[in-house]
């Protein structure tokens, strides 16, 4: 494709889900994906699994559908963490302060694979609360919006509502395979302390559907002995227990039907945008996905289901996608230019390395007439920073990077049981996390005031290799270290997904110093915990406590831990804020850039809060709406990226001509 | 330096770090430990735990792990062009590098530090394969041997321990720490024994999981109802603990990494 309608850069929640959608809706679009499709590799391992039409599955189906080559410990999460995380050569720095150096560290990953992070993930599919989208008028209602400023905090509304992105939640749900039970769920929320605290005010209950009646489109994930240990702690303290949602075809489910789902979803959609309204034949195919076997090692792995059991773009919109005539997928593409060109404050393209061969990168031009950029809010930020003039593409006001948030890992609690539980706890059944409780949402300070913290997850042990190796570079050996791999395997855990507030001064930047493989600026990260994150250590780690605290007959080992500032993983949101002010946002509610309109912004960068749950079923069902509204746009004869937007800085005239000189001086691009 | 294509180990070297294995790993003496957990299979599933047998690491084929690595470790020598690497710049693919750094207030010269995504790095932090990594150690190895042997039959226990905390008089001046080597072979044995790709068969590869209590194994795969039945078994044994007496209370975990932590400790 000479000149592309799309060029998405990234393929994960966000990049290949508008992807697929823009490909569908006829336009054309080509995917660089900086990684390699380990997937493939994968199936491809696999003998043909297909059964002849109305026979029934071979003895040997199961084996022909799953390959148990990711169920490598060892390889898969210790001897190559390329294969999982990041390219060869890159990296990240980090600094706690924006007084000192940042020095490289080994976090902050970005998956780096066909289907990115939505690969990799650990499936916690949760929708935001409609509360998500309100935050700052939810905190001038209790009048702490002003201490949160004082603070240095700078949480606003988001500029769009839950009501714009429910239907989306629906259909986002439908790609990813939830298993869950919404009553539960609803129920959970609904009968939270905070909830009632809030409830009767009239902003909360306008913010949005606290109940939504759409069903998740799997049953839930069976019960495990772990969700069951701690689910039954917090029921007990009445702090109503539900089955996590998980984006997995739910085990004994039999096959799913992905084009089935969407069109439940859109029954409920009154008046959905054209593109909706098409047959769902023209939607989707009629593929099928295998069911989840539990095999336990999908947390950070590929899955090893041939058909997709674990949700994520690569067993969804890519497959889909990739059937397309007016689609490409490139991987080994490693994009590292927004070209653009200044006068038409247009992008034009993208340049990129191929990395087929890593020893000897070529580099390549992909022209396009849109550009969609969806790398991880760590790496979007980068290459928006290395694109364009010499402060960064978007950056007329020096935004781009800034208001990062990474969730506030390390924050929870751990409990070693007796040895009498030794073998019983069966860490090693499905995914990490089994269940939940949304009652930590907002933790009240005794005061009077509730404050932001978070979703808590039952988490099992899996990983004793990883765990022995961990001890082993702490110094432990000999007998005590076999009495720790016996000690891990009859621990638990409970995670609290914290929500970190936004502040200007929490953000990513280009290191001044330090360089990728090819000479490339990496992405500095400067991150520290305001007061907002101490008080919520405080105030959540006794509550942690006390669910294990049900187990006290047993004599239990209990120890809670704080955020830890620099345990960032793939939750990365920020960098790119949304909002309608250019001179303190990124992107518009389309997510383009305010400055440059044919670049849209569509991971979690484009997040103005966190939430204080997984981000990547809002990610899916933003990527959604914004498609959607390009193909209607497009559909309507209009150029989505020439709609002003408030407050828009205009260029300087430019015409026709100027324009069609501006392609052809393109091809003169390496 | 070693150069791929050359046998990964020696014989003799085989041999001591089999013996080594067996210092580091006492696995006999931890199935005989007071209260140690004890599966509930058949004992035709547990050979490891057979009369007369001592349950070592060889018995999971570590060494041959460990030599398999070292084998497949020339792939990793990409690592060694960076190392080397004088200007972090010369592969960009800019045509002018530094003044494209200084437009953006970058600053000249660059540098280079992704050891930390590197498995082994030198004392310097440069990242270098594991082939590489020990080929610095095995003359100080053999050279602590030959002198412990020399006063007799070594004790392989001592030896590990002494190596392990850099206390062993015979390891060479000037070499690097002998810790540094023990804390990577372990490493590695771990991953033979734990990493479920031990090349030895069922039921042996997976004993020590078994004796963990770990119930993670390649190829797993279950139904709903395995996982309600498992359920079941925790609350059946739950509602026994709590009617009985208290136990004794847990061990203090010797090491508990950072809930939430993402896999590795590389910062």
């Amino acid at each position: 494709m000479d000149i592309a309608d799309f060029v998405v850069v990234g393929s994960s929640g966000g990049g290949g889900t508008i992807a697929w959608l823009l490909a569908r809706a006829g336009h054309g679009v080509v995917v660089l994906e900086q990684g390699a499709d380990w997937a493939r590799t994968l199936e491809e391992d696999l003998p043909p699994y297909d059964p002849p039409p109305g026979a029934s599955p071979p003895l040997d189906y199961d084996e022909r559908r799953y390959n148990p080559a990711p169920h490598d410990e060892y390889r898969f999460r210790i001897d190559r963490p390329e294969v999982k995380r990041r390219l060869r050569g890159d990296y990240n720095t980090f600094r706690s302060s924006n007084q000192s150096d940042a020095k490289p560290f080994g976090l902050g990953w970005t998956g780096s694979m066909l289907g990115g992070g939505s690969v990799i993930w650990g499936t916690w599919s949760f929708r935001a609360l409609p509360i998500d989208y309100t935050l700052a008028t939810h905190f001038a209602a209790t009048k702490q919006l002003q201490q949160l400023q004082d603070w240095g905090y700078s949480v606003p509304d988001w500029p769009i509502t839950y009501r714009e992105m429910e239907p989306y939640y629906n259909v986002a749900e439908t790609l990813l395979a939830v298993s869950g039970n919404r009553d539960a769920v609803n129920q959970g929320i609904r009968e939270s302390q905070w909830y009632r605290a809030f409830a009767s005010h009239d902003y909360f209950k306008s913010a949005g559907n606290w109940q939504p009646t759409f069903p998740f489109p799997c049953p839930e994930f069976p019960l495990t002995p772990v969700g069951d240990l701690i689910g039954q702690a917090l029921d007990a303290l009445g702090w109503h227990s539900v089955r996590l949602p998980s984006g997995m075809v739910a085990p004994g489910s039999g096959t799913y039907a992905t084009r089935a789902a969407i069109t439940k979803a859109l029954a409920q959609w009154s008046g959905p945008p054209t593109f909706w309204q098409q047959h769902p034949d023209k939607l989707w195919s009629d593929t099928m996905r295998d069911a989840c076997n539990m095999c336990g090692f999908c947390g950070e792995y590929l899955c090893w289901g041939k058909r997709g059991p674990k949700s994520g773009t690569r067993a969804s919109t890519l497959k889909e996608l990739d059937d397309l005539p007016n689609a490409e997928i490139r991987t080994n593409a490693r994009v590292f230019e927004v070209i653009c060109d200044d006068r038409l404050r247009r992008a034009t393209g993208v340049r990129y390395l191929d990395i087929t061969n890593p020893d000897k990168p070529e580099v390549r031009t992909q022209l396009a007439r849109n550009v969609v950029v969806s790398c991880g809010a760590v790496q979007s930020a980068r290459l928006l920073l290395m694109s364009g003039p010499p402060g960064g593409l978007g950056n007329r006001y020096g935004q781009v990077g800034r208001y990062a948030m990474f969730h506030l890992f390390g924050l929870g609690a751990a409990c070693v049981f007796p040895s009498a539980l030794q073998g019983y706890l069966h860490g090693e059944l499905g995914h990490t996390g089994n269940t939940m409780s949304f009652e930590h949402y907002f933790v009240p300070d005794g005061k009077g005031q509730w404050w932001k913290a978070g979703t808590i997850v039952s988490t099992a042990k899996k990983n004793p290799l990883e765990n022995a190796i961990g001890a082993v570079k702490k110094g432990v050996r000999g007998g005590a270290l076999l009495l720790a791999m016996e000690v891990y395997a009859r621990g638990v855990e409970l995670r609290l997904t914290g929500d970190d507030l936004p502040r200007a001064d929490n953000r990513v930047d280009l290191d001044p110093s330090y360089v990728d493989e090819y000479g490339f600026p990496v992405a500095r990260i400067t991150r520290s915990f305001g007061p907002h994150e101490t008080q919520l250590f405080q105030l959540t780690r006794p509550l942690l406590e006390r669910v294990f605290e049900h187990y006290q007959g047993l004599k239990p080992t209990i120890k809670s831990s704080d955020g830890i500032v620099d345990l960032i993983g793939d939750h990365q949101m920020g960098t790119c804020r949304m909002g309608n002010d250019p001179t303190t946002s990124v992107v518009d509610t389309h997510c383009r850039l305010h400055d440059v309109q044919n670049v849209f912004v569509v991971d979690s960068s484009f997040f103005p809060t966190g939430f204080g749950l997984n981000p990547m079923v809002t990610v899916v069902a933003n990527a959604l709406r914004v498609g959607t509204w390009i193909a209607e746009e497009l559909r309507n004869g209009r150029d989505p990226a020439r709609q002003p937007s408030k407050k828009r800085a205009r260029g300087p005239e430019v015409t026709r001509k100027e324009k069609i000189d501006a392609w052809v001086r393109l091809e003169d691009l390496p | 330096m070693p150069v791929a294509g050359d046998p990964p180990l020696t014989k003799e070297l085989r041999e001591t770090l089999g013996n080594l294995a067996e210092g580091l790993f006492d696995l006999a003496g931890w199935l005989r430990s007071p209260n140690k957990y004890v599966p509930p299979l058949p004992a035709a599933e547990m050979p490891w735990r057979a009369g007369g047998h001592r349950f070592t690491p060889l018995d999971l084929g570590v060494i041959t792990f460990f030599e398999g690595e070292l084998a497949a470790s020339g792939e990793d020598d990409l690592f060694s062009r960076w190392a080397g690497t004088v200007d972090p710049l010369q592969a960009s693919p800019l045509q002018d590098p530094s003044g494209w750094r200084a437009n953006r207030g970058l600053a000249n010269p660059a540098l280079f530090g992704v050891g930390v995504n590197a498995l082994l790095t030198n004392a310097s932090g440069n990242p270098l394969s594991r082939r590489m990594f020990y080929a610095s150690y095995w003359q100080p190895l053999r050279a602590a041997v030959a002198a412990r042997q020399h006063n007799g039959p070594v004790d392989w226990t001592r030896l590990a321990n002494d190596l392990a905390t850099d206390q062993a008089p015979e390891w060479p001046m000037g070499s690097s720490r002998s810790s540094v080597f023990i804390m990577q072979f372990v490493s590695d044995l771990l991953a033979g024994m734990l990493g479920m790709s031990a090349p030895v068969s069922a039921p042996m590869r997976d004993a020590v999981l078994v004796e963990l209590g770990e119930h993670r194994r390649r190829g797993n795969h279950y139904e709903p109802a395995a996982a309600d039945r498992d359920v079941q078994a925790l609350r059946a044994l739950l509602k026994q603990l709590t009617a009985a007496p208290p136990p004794a209370p847990a061990q203090a975990p010797v090491y508990v990494p950072p809930v939430g932590s993402p896999p590795h400790d590389k910062k």
